[in-house]
């Protein structure tokens, strides 16, 4: 036996170095070392790891219109760090940027380039520190209004985006409403059309709440005005569910309580790997109260909506919306201010019904918090790529 | 052969000519020496041409810890705690050459879960090098060339830092 070590036992090795940063570095020992790690086995075999102790990345605008990036610890609810220095400029050139979601520890964001000419998509991976930018396709000049959708499909981990335009017609009919869905994925670098006949009736709209990506599915609230027989209308809100392996579409409708009300400020989040759901609601006993329901399901059926708390928070800060949740399953929130526009972060704790100021203000609507994980997906990307269907 | 009772002894032989006696039970952890039992070729000393005296000293103090049964279900918490702690104490090697030289007899002698004990050991240790430590660590010849490498450290340059 010669005095190496051979290459299948360096593989082993390899496959127990914990962290992304050794890895990234340790690319350039060798060809060898490179297309081990760069290949789409050991990049599913590493998955998704949350650091420890287990850190949440947090997204805002500051009162002056820039976005931050601030990284908190978990547990200590003290925030810790600004993560600006390692958001890469072709984040931070995003124009007008708003966040679609996150799967996997990939971010995706939308918004225009810094010519302001196109419309653009970036995937940004913010533990390897690279950013992907998709050029979004022009799809009609009638079009009224696009949602995205961005999930990382869990059999193949394709990063994958969704896009539902809804073209209107002349008439403000019903029927005349329709939803064009096209999906992204990165292996393909192309859009490609796929039938909507899944999709509910076109009349439906998406909510203004962020989408949650949660295994094999993005979900969306949506709602739809129903108009029955006697020419009444009512409301009518559900969850909007798209599978990222058989790209089908799904209606999940909500309990009575949340389903046929104007809710206010409703939510949708994570907890764990469950759907959260959340609204003000007027409650019997308890009158207008926050509450908050986890998805239940059983063998990837969802059987039902069960309600986990009430947040109770002062009247003069109410809960704009529920942000995400800590290790501990404590809702972080996004509250109103005694100044319009302006809204701050807390963390509510469940039992002691204790509220945590986490002292971080900014522009109602603007704040997005995720868990910080590390993953290899897209190691083999450089960095600050654009893909254009043009290209 | 494998059958016959637990007390039954097997010559190890190192490279550099020393022997050691192992029962039989405690030496079928190495899928390599099992093959050769079981192909009946373990009647004289076993040699094993690939691994000092030194290194077969350590896995034979290795594998004899791992074969202890615990008596009860009590005894088993206590048991799996004290493995926990003699793994631990056991890849805390002076020389980082005996590190490497357990991962290669491990591997030679397919004892997988010492080899994973050792791999780990390694990949923690390799974990803060530098690429050109790593490359002398397991001596590996850099295949490239002076701007392809620029490239990939220009890429990931925060990697480096």
């Amino acid at each position: 036996m010669s005095d190496n070590i051979p290459f299948d036992v360096q593989m082993e090795i390899i496959k127990k170095v914990s962290d992304v940063k050794s890895l990234i570095r340790f690319r350039s020992v060798s060809k060898q070392w490179m297309s081990f790690i760069d290949s789409p086995e050991f990049i599913a075999c590493f998955g998704v790891r949350h650091t420890q102790p287990q850190s949440l990345l947090l997204r805002y605008k500051d009162n002056v219109d820039e976005v931050k990036y601030v990284s908190f610890v978990d547990g200590e609810n003290q925030y810790q760090q600004d993560f600006g220095p390692n958001v890469p400029l072709f984040v931070k050139q995003l124009y007008n940027s708003k966040v679609i979601g996150s799967s996997y520890g990939l971010w995706c964001l939308h918004g225009f380039n810094s010519s302001g000419a196109e419309e653009m998509l970036v995937i940004w991976i913010p533990s390897i520190r690279i950013s992907v930018g998709i050029v979004v396709p022009f799809v009609s000049s009638f079009c009224k209004m696009t949602n995205f959708g961005f999930g990382v499909c869990p059999s193949t981990y394709d990063p994958t985006i969704v896009m539902m335009s809804n073209s209107y017609g002349f008439l403000e009919r019903k029927d005349t409403y329709k939803w064009q869905v096209e999906i992204f994925t990165l292996s393909s670098k192309t859009w490609k059309m796929i039938p909507s006949s899944n999709l509910p009736c076109g009349s439906f709209r998406f909510g203004v709440t962020t989408q949650v990506a949660i295994d094999k599915f993005i979900y969306w609230f949506s709602h739809d005005r129903i108009v029955g027989n006697d020419g009444a209308s009512e409301i009518k809100n559900f969850i909007l569910s798209f599978d990222l392996i058989t790209h089908q579409f799904k209606e999940i409708n909500l309990p009575s309580s949340l389903a046929n009300e104007l809710s206010q400020n409703f939510s949708i989040s994570k907890l764990r790997e469950s759907l959260v759901v959340s609204a003000y609601t007027n409650e019997v006993n308890h009158g207008r109260v926050y509450g908050v329901w986890m998805m239940e399901e059983e063998g990837g059926v969802m059987t039902s909506f069960k309600k986990l708390f009430n947040i109770k928070t002062p009247d003069d800060s109410p809960v704009s919306k529920v942000l995400g949740f800590t290790m501990s399953g404590e809702p972080i929130m996004e509250t109103e201010t005694d100044h319009k526009e302006v809204a701050t972060v807390k963390v509510y704790k469940p039992c002691s019904e204790h509220i945590k100021d986490l002292g971080i203000n900014g522009e109602d609507g603007s704040f997005f918090i995720f868990p910080y994980t590390e993953t290899l997906l897209l190691v083999d990307h450089s960095d600050r790529c654009i893909i254009s269907n043009d290209s | 052969m494998s059958s016959s009772s637990s007390s039954k002894m097997i010559e190890l032989r190192s490279s550099d000519g020393e022997t050691f006696h192992v029962e039989e039970t405690v030496v079928l952890q190495s899928e390599t020496i099992k093959q050769m039992i079981d192909d009946d070729c373990a009647n004289a000393a076993i040699p094993l041409p690939n691994v000092t005296s030194m290194t077969l000293a350590k896995v034979i103090e290795y594998i004899k810890k791992h074969a202890e049964k615990p008596k009860d279900d009590d005894d088993k918490k206590v048991a799996e705690e004290d493995l926990k702690k003699f793994d631990a104490e056991f890849v805390k090697v002076d020389q980082e050459s005996m590190l490497f030289d357990l991962v290669r007899a491990a591997n030679y002698l397919n004892i997988k879960s010492l080899l994973d004990l050792t791999c780990q050991a390694v990949a923690d240790s390799i974990k803060d090098l530098s690429v050109e430590e790593v490359r002398k660590k397991f001596n590996i010849q850099n295949d490239f060339t002076p701007e392809e490498e620029a490239k990939v450290r220009k890429e990931n340059a925060w990697a480096f830092d």
